[in-house]
């Protein structure tokens, strides 16, 4: 178990590309942090940072109390799962697993207990003579995790590790994993793209962009509210919704003026924010959950937005709505998936007043 | 040129036509079936062109010196005598003969030429693929000029090296030692591009996997790189026992001492100004060709992979 501290860790390679920059990152023990951001945003940069495989620029990192920036992949006590599972192809599952214990000269029967004991957790005793070749994708994911868990390491590192697997696959194995830290409450950091994998299986997200750190936090607060335009943006499917426009102040009252609309910003405790905020250029955000959704409905006397339906998406248990406004900004609508729609039909669609954000055009940080 | 060269040629020249220059849907059934059957006879007559040295080589070893340039192959059964075909070329090979360092026998130069290929082998194996490894995975300051200084001297005839060779061997004092056999050649440039090729093939995650596992550099080498590349093992093991099997200049000028000397120089010595033994230099021939033959098919299945690593997907 460790608790693993960046301080301001960068990583300048030597044609002078800086990958990751300034970051600093607590990651307390028995967490699951998720590092995640678009490609190029330094989340794998980072993890191998930590991990030994990349050297640092500038900054430390330490693992349990203890700066390893010197310190040797093999002596961090951290054990990592990597994307594309890299398993040794030359030897079998059992081998695979217990590879990491011999070269630390375990007994042989202490490799044996821990190797079955990962085994049975990952439900691979079937597996263990087999190559990896004779494995599925989902399969050798799980040796890949079993390696990883028989050493009993102070940290788990995971590199996008069920971006290989398929749709299915993927949402399997995202429980295995949760369960599993549930299960070793070892320390686990997680890198991903992929904002759901983010959203379902962290105790924290940090969100990253061209190599700085964006924001850290759970990710209901990273839900609710985004630091800024680029964490609103990449946090939520369907993304959220942004329109252009200033904030005016009409009688004490506070609106959004967007190209096609105006809209009610009511909550009191904005007041101050938004009074420094008038005259500038805003962008106004709104989730398309809560817009013309069943929760949105239940809001009396909520605002509208108003739109031409373009596309219907009709998804199961919901339907995304595509509309343009007057202004011909597309929207995108979460709504119940009995809502009579036609394509090409004009819609009002009420919008939950307490859940749009403003943020500064030009700094892009949140400002409501 | 012979009869039967003449013949293969028409029938190659014939199977090209009818291969290459002519569409297949031109061909009713039968002529499919002749075409298949005509590229039979053509696989069979140029196995049996490739066979027939071999085959001749095996005949003369067993023919007396008496009737050895009488008859091509073997002689007619009705002659078969031990004074036509008997072991004698085989005595005379293992009979031994004078040195300077007393009698030398033949089985000495078999020894010989099995140390020096299999150390030769040996060294040059795990040079070659340590510095493969060390440029296929390792980034270091001067490694792209490195490769490019390498690659450059492989532009070089290995000719052109021999006098500085030489006088570096010979003021080293290597002279008459088996270091001046096995140093100079025991880091091919040749291979380690063979085997920088290879490893450059094996994804690094596997590397680093093993780091993370504890492994240290030279067991990631050993435990995880060589295992992977083991195609291109056998095969660059092949080569190079093949090499230093038929080596035949470099003992020729650095060793002195005749209990020293290798196959390749004690066989041509049989075929001399003085001396004439042709059958027992090929009765020597015969048995120099044992050690690679049983390399080549002990190493078959991985040479023929090795010669194909990379040609197709997965």
């Amino acid at each position: 178990m460790a608790e693993i501290i960046l301080k301001n860790v960068s990583k300048v390679y030597d044609n002078s590309v800086t990958a990751v920059r300034d970051v600093n990152l607590e990651i307390k023990d028995h967490e699951f942090m998720v590092l995640v951001g678009p490609s190029g945003c330094g989340k794998s940069t980072t993890l191998r940072m930590i991990a030994g495989l990349e050297d640092i620029s500038s900054g430390t990192i330490s693992v349990a109390d203890k700066i390893v920036n010197d310190v040797q992949p093999k002596d961090r006590n951290l054990a990592m799962v990597f994307q594309n599972y890299a398993l040794y192809p030359h030897m079998t599952v059992y081998e695979n697993m217990a590879f990491g214990l011999k070269l630390r000269h375990f007994p042989k029967n202490e490799i044996d207990a821990r190797v079955k004991e990962a085994a049975a957790t990952l439900g691979l005793e079937p597996y263990l003579d087999r190559y990896p070749k004779a494995l599925s994708g989902g399969q050798r994911q799980r040796v890949a995790v079993g390696r990883a868990i028989v050493r009993k390491p102070a940290a788990f590192l995971f590199d996008e590790p069920l971006s290989n697997l398929d749709a299915k696959m993927r949402v399997q194995m995202r429980t295995e994993v949760s369960l599993l830290h549930k299960k070793l409450g070892t320390t686990m950091i997680y890198v991903t793209h992929d904002q759901v994998e983010a959203m379902t299986m962290g105790s924290r997200i940090c969100v990253m962009k061209d190599g700085e750190v964006q924001q850290i936090d759970t990710p209901l607060a990273i839900y609710d509210s985004p630091c800024n335009l680029f964490v609103a943006g990449f946090i939520g499917m369907p993304p959220m919704n942004f329109f252009d426009g200033t904030v005016e102040n009409k009688d004490g009252s506070f609106f959004f003026v967007g190209k096609a609309f105006s809209f009610p910003l009511i909550k009191p405790e904005w007041k101050d924010k938004l009074a420094a905020a008038v005259g500038r250029k805003v962008v106004f955000g709104v989730r398309p959950e809560d817009i013309g959704s069943p929760s949105a409905m239940l809001v009396k006397d909520a605002p509208t937005l108003s739109g031409s339906l373009k596309v219907k998406e009709p998804m199961g248990a919901e339907t995304y709505l595509y509309l343009d406004d007057t202004a011909a900004e597309r929207f995108i609508a979460k709504v119940d998936p009995h809502m009579v729609a036609e394509v090409g039909q004009s819609m009002t669609l009420p919008v939950n007043p307490a859940k749009v954000h403003v943020f500064d055009a030009e700094s892009t940080n949140l400002i409501v | 040129m012979n009869t039967i060269h003449y013949v293969l040629i028409a029938l190659f020249g014939a199977y090209f036509v009818m291969r290459f220059l002519i569409p297949t849907s031109v061909f009713p059934r039968k002529i499919k079936v002749s075409r298949a059957y005509l590229a039979a006879i053509f696989l069979i007559l140029a196995a049996a062109l490739v066979i027939t040295p071999f085959v001749w080589l095996v005949c003369n070893v067993f023919k007396d010196q008496s009737v050895l340039m009488k008859y091509s192959f073997l002689p007619p059964i009705s002659e078969w005598s031990s004074q036509t075909l008997n072991f004698t070329n085989f005595t005379k090979l293992f009979q031994g003969e004078e040195s300077p360092q007393g009698t030398v026998y033949f089985w000495q130069y078999i020894i010989n030429s099995i140390f020096l290929a299999c150390a030769g082998t040996s060294i040059s194996l795990f040079l070659t693929s340590l510095s493969g490894y060390a440029l296929a995975k390792y980034k270091f300051k001067g490694r792209g000029f490195l490769i490019f200084f390498m690659a450059g001297s492989m532009m070089f005839p290995a000719m052109l090296f021999l006098a500085p060779l030489y006088q570096i061997i010979y003021k080293i004092h290597w002279m008459d030692s088996y270091l001046s056999l096995l140093i100079p050649n025991a880091c091919a440039v040749f291979g380690i591009f063979l085997f920088r090729q290879a490893m450059q093939g094996v994804p690094n995650s596997l590397v680093e996997a093993a780091r993370m596992d504890g492994a240290s550099e030279f067991r990631i080498y050993w435990n995880v790189m060589m295992p992977l590349v083991r195609p291109m093992t056998g095969a660059y093991c092949l080569i190079t026992f093949l090499g230093n099997w038929n080596n035949f200049l470099s003992p020729q000028l650095y060793i002195q001492t005749h209990a020293k000397l290798t196959l390749p120089v004690i066989l041509n010595q049989y075929l001399g100004l003085y001396l004439n033994e042709y059958g027992v230099f090929l009765a020597g021939t015969l048995l120099a060709i044992i050690p690679p033959a049983i390399l080549f098919f002990a190493l078959q299945k991985e040479f023929v992979a090795g010669l194909t690593t990379g040609a197709t997907k997965g």
